[in-house]
């Protein structure tokens, strides 16, 4: 398999879709259980692009098997912050894909916001690592605060990275 | 003055809209800078009565002077622990009105959520104080 890495477009918000559904059906990862309906995706993606939010995707062909993106909040009092979320296709996982989309989404947003915040469920070590490699903190825990198809309740750790000072 | 605490209604959308916007035009304690719309209210709050949501008021009269909710998160994964959501105006802080709305509410909200979740500033020394009593433990703090 030949995957590249580059920028998204208009043209991928299906596919990218798809990518989010099936992660979300794992029912381990995201607090989705499933991605929302195409109408609203491609609403909610067409935004991002216009406000140029950090974005990358990785393509295998023309298949999205991978993302990082910066999500922005909607509210004006927190505008100076932003999420990140990312996520990979099970049989593009643990060979380096995870760390290499966010390495480039997390350049891409240097300096643009003061702190970037993520939400990651504690029994998800592959994600909590990769985070940590990257320079993000712990800034809190809260107990059973999501529940999963497979795992049962499960912590939510909470972690943040300085992006200017 | 004589505040009463009881349930919201739907009757009381457009009052409850005028206290949430003066507290949130305050910008020191709650994200928004202002509330939403009226319909985005109402639209909400008719969600809410049909859901049973633990969502009360404190009335001066007609007037809303505060606010106390306990609501149900967007995603089904998140659903058994509430955000609790609290507000009164300027003028009726304080009074011990907080302490009431917040045992009332959280009262409710016992069998309909497992826990309840409470973001707030860390300036805002009323409400910590508030949480703490109501038996809230700090679970993180983002910079
Ligand atoms: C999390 C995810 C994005 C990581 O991407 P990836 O391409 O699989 O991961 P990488 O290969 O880049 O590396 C991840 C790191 O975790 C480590 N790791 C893997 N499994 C691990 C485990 N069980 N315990 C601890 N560390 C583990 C790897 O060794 C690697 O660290 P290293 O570079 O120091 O060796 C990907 O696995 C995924 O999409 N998972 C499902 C969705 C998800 O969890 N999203 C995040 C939600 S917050
Ligand atoms: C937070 C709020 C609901 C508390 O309600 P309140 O009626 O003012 O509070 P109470 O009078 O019940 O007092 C609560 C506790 O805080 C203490 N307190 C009140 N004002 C205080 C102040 N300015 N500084 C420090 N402590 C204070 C009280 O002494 C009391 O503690 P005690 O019972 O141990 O004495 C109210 O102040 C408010 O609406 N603030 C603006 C909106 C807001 O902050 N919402 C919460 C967002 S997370």
């Amino acid at each position: 398999m030949t995957v590249k890495i580059r920028s998204a477009t208009q043209k991928d918000v299906a596919s990218y879709r798809q990518c989010i559904d099936a992660i979300a059906k794992e029912r381990r990862y995201f607090f989705e259980y499933e991605a929302s309906p195409l109408a609203e995706f491609r609403a909610l993606i067409r935004e991002t692009l216009r406000k140029k939010a950090p974005f990358l995707i990785a393509v295998d062909g023309e298949r999205v098997v991978g993302f990082a993106s910066v999500l922005l909040y909607g509210l004006p009092s927190l505008s100076h912050n932003a999420r990140i979320g990312i996520g990979i296709l099970p049989e593009y996982r643990d060979i380096g894909l995870g760390t290499k989309l966010t390495a480039g989404v997390l350049k891409m947003a240097r300096g643009k916001f003061d702190f970037l915040f993520l939400e990651v469920f504690a029994k998800n070590k592959r994600a909590r690592k990769l985070y940590m490699n990257l320079g993000f903190e712990v800034c809190g825990r809260i107990k059973k605060n999501v529940k999963g198809l497979v795992y049962g309740y499960d912590d939510v750790v909470l972690m943040q990275k300085q992006m200017r000072r | 003055m004589a505040v009463k605490i009881r349930p919201i209604t739907l009757k009381d959308a457009a009052n409850f809209r005028l206290c949430l916007d003066t507290v949130a035009k305050e910008r020191r304690h709650i994200y928004d800078y202002e509330a939403p719309p009226l319909p985005k209210i109402r639209q909400r709050l008719r969600k809410r009565l049909r859901e049973k949501i633990p969502h009360i008021v404190a009335v001066d009269g007609m007037r809303v002077v505060g606010w106390a909710g306990v609501y149900r998160p967007g995603v089904p994964s998140i659903w058994h622990c509430g955000d609790l959501s609290i507000g009164l105006l300027p003028e009726y802080r304080g009074l011990g009105l907080g302490t009431k709305l917040a045992t009332r509410v959280l009262k409710m909200a016992r069998g309909k959520y497992e826990f309840v979740i409470a973001a707030v500033v860390r300036k805002n020394k009323p409400a910590r104080k508030l949480f703490k009593k109501m038996g809230f433990q700090l679970c993180g703090t983002q910079k």
